[in-house]
């Protein structure tokens, strides 16, 4: 902790021991670190306390020093050093150098005066040599047309040329002023200010839009307000003129580049992020991410700081980033610095609620076309709303953002072994979300108590909460559109309503939070239990158990979105916390071990989760807990883990385990019915067939006394006992099921609910294929072709794959040619993934031999006898020697 | 890099495995000079979109100088530990006189491009204000744990991977492994406790 004293005395004398201890340590899980190092030192408490403090500095240090030194330092200014800087004094055409103004991806800028006419000037050198004469002809070309630019809000481009050394300078109208965002805040200027200032400079790039230039590069920075409140705008197409090839010639940026290069992608458009083609559009986002932080205070996808560039690129071209009301309301009550507007913060955030909102959500739209179709448009909005005249921007559809969800929660599952699995597991991440939100909703209580507020103060909570949630919440039944636009609402009021009571706002947000996730509204869920955790930490320490329980559904939060990788670090904290706790909450830290056990699992760190599964289960045995709800969820996890160990006989038996508790526990949880699921697909793997039979039978019944015949566990149970039926080859049977499962899972548009209706499309038409009705199975079959990240053959279902499915019907319907390249590229896929041993593999293969012997070619057929090893179309007969 | 220059660096890696003292000395410009232009090189290279070099740069220069023919096993670890030294040297000169420079213009300097609200990634001031500090760290941690230091050494600066460091120090893997790790905490903590360090990847 004392970087400048020198190596410290116990360092000297057991700098070997030292490092041994600490290398020993680091190996271990973080969680058996403390009690190893106090073991080895001994009474060396001098020791043991330098280990430790080191200790405290893993996690930060896990990518510390990541990329080679030179990757990242320095860059391309690297051997330009002599070069880099022009001497005060120097002189460029006419201008005389004065000193430097800053410096930059582009370049840098120089203050100078231009000796001819005596006015003061920016010279911008640039590092980008253009040494080939066409490109030095296009970039002339190109600033000749900025020159010609002449608008009060933009700086003017004089001229420019070259330096003895061959690198290129611009000329530029000098501007002494503060960037926009600064100036804003200096002033503490209000909303309608700061609207009057954004749309002159609106005003400015639409000008030059209309002179069909594209600024590219529009941001704060850019933008500078004179002391006379003008502001100009820096820069315009310089962006392009560096760039003289155009898009066309233009790769994919790749965002790490970005971030250190010169463009700065919080303020570039999704497309300009992809790398295609940049239009007056592209400036109209950029224009939307300069009104929304000069409306809120920071940018759209500041959440997300301290991100990989390539994350925070994905989330401009995916995410919804929260209203700027929501931060503005946030940052009211959470901040006490003098950042923007805080002056008037709860005032500023009703006033962006609405309108204001939908402006910026229009101008922030990822498809150009959604957009304001030019930046007039823009202003115009917002004059109209000046003017208290309604805006043309309307609040996104939820259809739109449905659509979004579905795509980012595909299961993106590739490994071969997982991809066996990707149906068991698909069930399992639902049963662990469900079963944490159980157990959440008894802690909100728990801890609404605990924290003895007023009754008052609690009826207040109540009351909000109450009239907004008391409706029956649909939970896993489906999504009731009406209902997530008044939790919207909810959450935009939360702020306000209860601007004066930290701890039940943070509660309020957490109780949304715990709702959203019910909705599978990961994105939602995530920024109230964030919001709750900001507040909270303003209440209590770091290492309050109050904060572990909030990191801890904001964990479960990121598991609705996949983000596995995410939590490991904030389960990871909630364990040390829970640790720590005296008197030991037990049951919260069995909870917390298997939960981060179940993330590590996802992300096929098989290792780590059995050590901390392993650790969550002893830790409920010791205490009693054997008969909890979260000793069930624990036990299924590892059972399941325990299946991708290739270990089928203890996956049975923790499954086996897990059901009965659940069935005593909880038997009317969603989660119930999944673990009698798995527990039969794993029956089914080990062919204890009549096993499976029973307990699919036990499971109808469960279903029906608990879940109804109507919901979506129920079909998920169609789908698994169909598959028994289809080991039988009782194809009519598994057609019946499959229809009514689908039907069942169509009526609950729930979108994670994909997957299972994707199998149930595709056993259905199989099943139709084989019963003899092909032309029935080709319309679901066909559905099911573009995407192909879910085989079922952890079912050993004998069709294959997607596509050999649908090559099977067209076979079965004789349209022989449109087969053949299904049930060619099918059977390459399943060689690929499974091995050419494997039953489904040689049921692919012999396919494409009947298939050839159908269609009477006899020299294909014979390529494809069964039993063969591979063989290429080109390569010799495969049962030739 | 000239035919001539690689004779130079053979001659003087041979010469210091028999024992030359001036060796090493003669030999730093050469390779600091030819690094130089190399890392240059790799930075064009990467801003035009072939991102991610796999071959560190401490290997592309040992083959474009070194006649690989004539040099011993010893030679080559001399080599490589001198050319990461001297490309953390690069590197340090290279912050160093970016920091001076931005001192002197500090008073009128108007941040033109990009500057730093809370949310935008480390700048290039503070990423070489870190490697100063590292540089620094590192030095002391020499001090005590020579051999880890050598590990950052040569792959942080020499940018080589786990592996060739075992080759050249003539250890096992795992013991650069455990070096390395031990290094980045120890000077994780040497250097503060500030959450977000430049020297972090983006």
């Amino acid at each position: 902790m004392n970087p400048d004293s020198d190596v410290s005395p116990v360092e000297a004398a057991h700098a070997d021991r030292l490092h041994d201890l600490v290398a020993d340590a680091l190996d271990l899980p973080s969680g058996e670190r403390v009690a190893f190092l106090t073991r080895a030192c001994g009474d060396d408490a001098a020791l043991l306390a330098e280990a430790c403090a080191l200790m405290e500095y893993d996690q930060s240090a896990n990518t510390f020093l990541g990329r080679p030194a030179y990757m990242q330092v320095a860059g391309e200014h690297l051997g330009g050093i002599e070069a880099g800087s022009l001497a005060p004094g120097t002189m460029l055409g006419e201008n005389r150098l004065l000193s430097l103004l800053g410096e930059g991806g582009m370049g840098e800028v120089y203050l100078a005066e231009d000796t001819k006419l005596e006015r003061r000037v920016a010279v911008k050198l640039l590092k980008r040599r253009l040494d080939d004469a066409s490109l030095a002809r296009r970039f002339r070309h190109e600033r000749k047309v900025l020159a010609a630019l002449t608008h009060p809000n933009i700086a003017r481009l004089y001229g420019g040329g070259v330096t003895p050394e061959g690198r290129s300078y611009l000329v530029m109208e000098y501007i002494e002023g503060e960037r926009l965002d600064k100036f804003c805040e200096a002033r503490k200027l209000g909303v309608t200010e700061r609207l009057a200032l954004f749309r002159k400079v609106c005003a400015a790039v639409s000008y030059a839009h209309q002179n069909l230039v594209v600024h590219r590069d529009l941001k704060p920075a850019n933008i500078r307000v004179t002391p006379e409140g003008e502001p100009k705008l820096l820069d315009f197409g310089i962006a392009k003129l560096l760039d003289p090839e155009g898009d066309a010639a233009r790769p994919p940026l790749d965002p790490t580049a970005t971030l250190q290069g010169a463009m700065t992608p919080e303020y570039a458009s999704p497309e300009q992020l992809r790398g295609e083609t940049i239009t007056t559009s592209s400036d109209v986002y950029s224009l939307g991410v300069v009104l929304y932080e000069l409306l809120c205070g920071q940018r759209p996808f500041a959440h997300l700081k301290g991100r990989r560039p390539d994350e925070l690129a994905r989330a401009v071209c995916e995410e919804e980033p929260p209203r700027p009301s929501t931060v503005a309301g946030r940052k009211a009550t959470t901040t006490t610095t003098t950042t923007t507007l805080t002056t008037a913060t709860a005032a500023t955030s009703r006033q962006l609620a609405g309108d204001l909102d939908n402006v910026v959500a229009k101008a922030l739209s990822k498809e150009p076309a959604r957009r304001y179709p030019s930046v007039l448009a823009l202003s115009e909005d917002l004059r109209r709303h000046g003017e208290g005249l309604p805006v043309t921007a309307r609040k996104d559809t939820l259809g739109y953002r449905t659509g979004k969800f579905v795509r980012r929660n595909k299961f993106g599952v590739t490994a071969a072994v997982i991809v066996t699995l990707a149906l068991v597991f698909g069930l399992m991440a639902t049963a662990w979300q469900a079963h944490v939100a159980d157990q959440e909703r008894d802690h909100a209580r728990q801890e609404r108590d605990r924290a003895k507020v007023s009754q008052q103060q609690t009826e207040r909570l109540n009351h909000f909460l109450g009239t907004l949630l008391t409706s029956a919440d649909p939970g896993h039944m489906g999504k009731d559109v009406k209902f997530v636009q008044v939790l919207d609402a909810a959450g935009q009021a939360l702020d306000k309503e209860l601007a004066d009571e930290p701890a039940l706002r943070a509660q309020a947000h957490q109780s949304l939070g715990d709702t959203y996730e019910h909705l599978a509204l990961g994105k939602q869920a995530e920024e109230h239990h964030r919001a709750a955790l900001a507040i909270l930490h303003g209440l209590h320490g770091p290492d309050d158990p109050i904060i572990a329980q909030a990191e801890f559904k904001l964990a479960v939060a990121l598991t609705k979105q996949n983000r596995f990788a995410d939590t490991v670090p904030l389960l990871r904290h909630v364990v040390l916390v829970q640790r720590r706790q005296s008197p030991p909450d037990v049951l919260a830290l069995g909870q917390s071990l298997g939960f981060l056990g179940s993330c590590l699992s996802f992300m096929h760190r098989s290792a780590e989760a059995r050590i901390n599964l392993d650790e969550a289960l002893q830790v409920l045995r010791a205490s009693g807990n054997e008969t909890t709800k979260a000793y069930a969820t624990t036990v299924a996890t590892s059972g399941l883990l325990a299946l991708t160990e290739g270990n089928l006989e203890q996956a049975a038996d923790q499954l086996q385990q897990a059901v009965e508790l659940t069935r005593k526990l909880a038997p009317t949880s969603a989660n119930f019915v999944i673990m009698e699921n798995n527990l039969a697909l794993v029956l089914y793997r080990l062919n204890r067939l009549s096993e499976m039979e029973a307990l699919l039978q036990q499971e109808e019944e469960d279903c029906k006394k608990n879940v109804g015949q109507n919901s979506p566990p129920y079909a998920a149970y169609l789908i698994v006992s169909a598959s028994l039926d289809w080991s039988r080859g009782d194809y009519p049977v598994v057609v019946r099921k499959t229809r009514e499962a689908m039907a069942i899972l169509t009526a609950a548009n729930y979108p994670p609910h994909e997957d299972y209706l994707a199998s149930g499309r595709i056993f259905c038409g199989v099943a139709l294929t084989r019963s003899g009705h092909p032309e029935e199975a080709e319309p679901l079959l066909a559905l099911q072709t573009g995407e192909d990240n879910l085989d079922n053959s952890a079912l050993n279902l004998d069709y294959g794959n997607r596509k050999t499915a649908l090559g099977e019907c067209r076979f079965a319907l004789k349209r022989y040619a449109e087969a053949e390249p299904l049930l060619l590229d099918g059977y390459a896929d399943l060689e690929k993934r499974l091995g050419p041993k494997k039953a489904i593999t040689m049921a692919a293969r012999q396919r494409l031999h009947d298939l050839y012997t159908a269609w009477n070619k006899p020299e294909q057929a014979a390529r494809y006898t069964p039993g063969g090893a591979s063989a290429p179309p080109t390569v010799q007969p495969a049962d030739a020697p | 890099m000239s035919t001539a220059s690689t004779h130079d660096v053979t001659r003087l890696l041979l010469a210091w495995n028999e024992g030359d003292p001036h060796a090493a000395e003669r030999l730093m410009p050469l390779v600091y000079e030819h690094l130089r232009g190399l890392a240059q090189e790799y930075m064009r290279r990467e801003r035009g979109g072939h991102t991610l070099q796999s071959t560190a740069l401490v290997h592309e220069a040992y083959l474009r100088l070194v006649d690989a023919k004539t040099v011993s096993w010893q030679g080559r670890a001399h080599f490589y530990s001198l050319a990461a030294r001297a490309m953390r040297r690069i590197l340090v000169d290279h912050a160093r006189h970016r920091i001076t420079l931005r001192r002197g213009g500090r008073q009128q300097r108007v941040p033109l491009e990009e500057a730093d609200g809370l949310e935008s990634p480390p700048t290039e001031e503070t990423k070489e204000d870190e490697l100063m500090a590292l540089d620094t760290a590192l030095e002391r941690f020499a001090q005590v744990h020579a051999r880890s230091a050598q590990v950052v050494e040569l792959r942080f600066f020499g940018g080589m991977e786990m592996r060739d460091i075992a080759d050249v120090l003539r250890v096992d893997p795992s013991t650069v492994d455990r070096d390395w790790k031990f290094a980045r905490v120890w000077l994780r903590r040497a250097m503060g406790s500030s959450q977000d360090l430049p020297l972090t990847p983006l």
